[in-house]
């Protein structure tokens, strides 16, 4: 039956076109079932539909309400929560050192290759001798007791 | 349909008082429960009348047009004001009715359309009741007509009532049904069809006792 309806509303919609359907509700006919139905009377509602209506209503406003009073009370409390979680992880948080490996003989590699051997020299021998002296110092024989210095009398000069 | 509530005057047919209605639209939107009480008060008969006659039964009619205001109260916020809040209303009222139907899964009594089409002369009534100026209907036409509407299927009725009874624009009912205009107009056309030839049939009969 639905889709003989479906059919015919739409062969209606085929045969005719739109201003030829106007017309054709707007014919004497069609327009006396229109004022039929509007001069039809309404049905009353009651009055206790009404007073139940507004319980509900006022039930559902009451539980929005207590809904939003909580969510004033929530929504600080978690934001100082979020705040102070945030504060202890930063406060324990252990600084992190990050090396970058450069690879290569680029002048990055020989500039962090220099600035490690230096600091490396200046662990073993300690401040007062640069990696010059060190490194010239490797290549020269090294000052030994018993040398020729030994008869020098350093009172005399 | 106008209703008078306090200074203002609400109307809920086709004389809308604009103004006062936006008035009272910006209170509901604040969730002001007196405003929506005042809508409720202008526009509750007329979404009973249209479920009733959707839905047929009507303690469910009534608890449908409750369900109908208690949604509208909490949805209130998210009216745009792009129609009227009698549209608004009427396509809640819809959806409802739709959806309940779905639930059911019903296909109430419909009736074969068959020649309906064809029919497009005026009614020739003996009867004064059918003068289009008449107002009051008496309560057997009116049940006849109740008869008929029930018989239609739900695309059909609820376009006649949506159009015939509410006056609502072909624009709005083929944007709440969700078809075309034209698809809007051949329901209608077919609606009243259908109905004119059930008053047919029952005039037939009483001329003939």
């Amino acid at each position: 039956m639905k889709r003989f309806e479906q059919d015919k509303i739409n062969g209606l919609e085929m045969r005719l076109t739109e201003q030829e359907l106007d017309k054709r509700l707007d014919s004497a006919g069609q327009q006396q079932v229109r004022t039929m139905l509007q001069a039809m009377p309404e049905e009353p509602l009651s009055l206790s539909w009404r007073s139940e209506l507004n319980q509900v209503l006022a039930a559902k406003r009451d539980s929005k309400i207590r809904r939003r009073r909580i969510a004033w009370f929530l929504s600080p409390a978690l934001g100082l929560g979020v705040a102070g979680a945030l504060a202890v992880v930063t406060m324990f948080k252990t600084p992190e050192v990050r090396t970058s490996q450069i690879s290569g003989d680029t002048i990055e590699a020989q500039l962090v290759a220099s600035h490690r051997n230096s600091i490396r020299i200046a662990d073993v021998t300690g401040v007062g001798l640069n990696s010059y002296e060190v490194i010239e110092g490797k290549n020269t024989s090294t000052v030994t007791p018993g040398s020729d210095l030994d008869g020098v009398d350093f009172g005399s000069l | 349909m106008e209703l008078c509530i306090g200074a203002t005057r609400l109307s809920a047919g086709k004389q809308t008082d604009h103004a006062s209605e936006l008035a009272i639209v910006e209170r509901c939107r604040k969730q002001d429960y007196e405003a929506f009480g005042k809508l409720v008060d202008a526009y509750q008969n007329r979404v009973f009348g249209f479920v009733r006659r959707m839905v047929s039964n009507a303690e469910e009619a009534a608890d449908i047009t409750q369900d109908v205001f208690i949604r509208a109260f909490q949805s209130f916020g998210r009216f745009d004001g792009r129609c009227s809040v009698r549209t608004w209303l009427f396509r809640i009222a819809y959806n409802l009715c739709i959806d309940r139907a779905r639930k059911i899964d019903r296909s109430p009594g419909e009736v074969s359309l068959q020649g309906t089409a064809e029919i497009d002369e005026t009614f020739d009534l003996p009867d004064g009741r059918w003068q289009p100026d008449q107002i009051a209907i008496d309560s057997e036409l009116c049940a006849v007509i109740d008869v008929a509407i029930a018989s239609m299927s739900e695309k059909l009725r609820s376009v006649l009532l949506l159009h015939d009874k509410e006056d609502l624009p072909y624009e709005e009912i083929a944007q709440m049904v969700g078809v075309p205009v034209g698809t809007v107009k051949s329901r209608l056309f077919l609606a009243r069809a259908h109905l004119q030839q059930h008053l047919r049939n029952y005039l037939n009969t009483e001329v003939a006792q």
